[in-house]
């Protein structure tokens, strides 16, 4: 049977629980947040190097920033993976919509220039793009 | 809770022990956290944090999921819903009382 706490102790309790979940909370999805800025950063640079081996005109070294950014892909996915040892509330919805978005961008990047080719106007804003969905999805998980 | 209910009665037995209550404190925020993160951050041992873990699981309160990352076994809690509604309740009923319910 539980013993009815004082309202001093009931406060000492609910002190208690805010401190051990806040000390938690601010510990989880670390290997998230650095995941969706590693993912923004290799997929920005990506589409600026594909930029310039388009200016080359040897369109074949396009598989050298093609293969490095999938590379790191899969370091981050490593770590991500290894590393995270709690995820805070409501974090599968957030990765749905944050990989979704990254994933939408990389899409339209890898898509459009096989319409227009690769003007300058259109690397600077899908690097830009990428940059700022992924620093926000990071942003977001962080302030949860 | 009627109006002359004392708000002690939505307190939950199963969470009146230390650990116990500390590792549902712990799990509130998060959809799940593996175990070595809750031990330390609790500061109990594996074979006390693994007993009140039990205990909560057999109590349906908490969730305890076993797999591997690699070769490593590891072990994630989680807080079931009804275990979710269980501390909140619990929250609230000491909140009544804090605030001299």
């Amino acid at each position: 049977m539980t013993t009815t706490p004082t309202p001093n102790e009931a406060r000492d309790l609910l002190a208690r629980a805010g401190g051990v979940g806040n000390a938690v909370r601010s510990t989880a999805s670390w290997p998230y947040i650095t995941m969706l800025l590693g993912m923004g950063s290799c997929g920005s640079l990506a589409v600026a190097a594909f930029w310039l081996v388009h200016r080359t005109g040897e369109e074949g070294l396009v598989h050298y920033p093609m293969w490095l950014m999938l590379a790191w892909l899969g370091v981050f996915l490593a770590f991500g993976l290894r590393g995270a040892r709690a995820s805070k509330a409501g974090f599968g919805r957030r990765w749905t919509i944050s990989v979704g978005l990254w994933a939408a961008l990389w899409a339209i990047a890898m898509f459009v220039p096989s319409l227009i080719g690769w003007p300058l106007w259109f690397s600077l804003a899908m690097s830009i793009a990428l940059l700022a969905v992924t620093a926000a999805c990071a942003l977001w998980e962080f302030r949860q | 809770m009627t109006a002359t209910e004392h708000p002690r009665h939505l307190l939950s037995d199963q969470l009146s022990h230390p650990v116990r209550f500390s590792l549902a404190a712990a799990l509130a925020g998060l959809d799940e956290a593996d175990f070595a993160t809750i031990r330390d951050h609790l500061q109990v041992s594996d074979s006390v944090l693994s007993r009140q873990a039990s205990h909560l699981e057999e109590a349906g309160i908490v969730r305890i999921r076993k797999g591997y990352v690699g070769k490593r076994p590891r072990t994630w809690l989680s807080l079931t819903a009804s275990g979710r509604q269980t501390w909140d309740a619990h929250v609230a009923a000491l909140r009544a009382i804090a605030d001299g319910g």
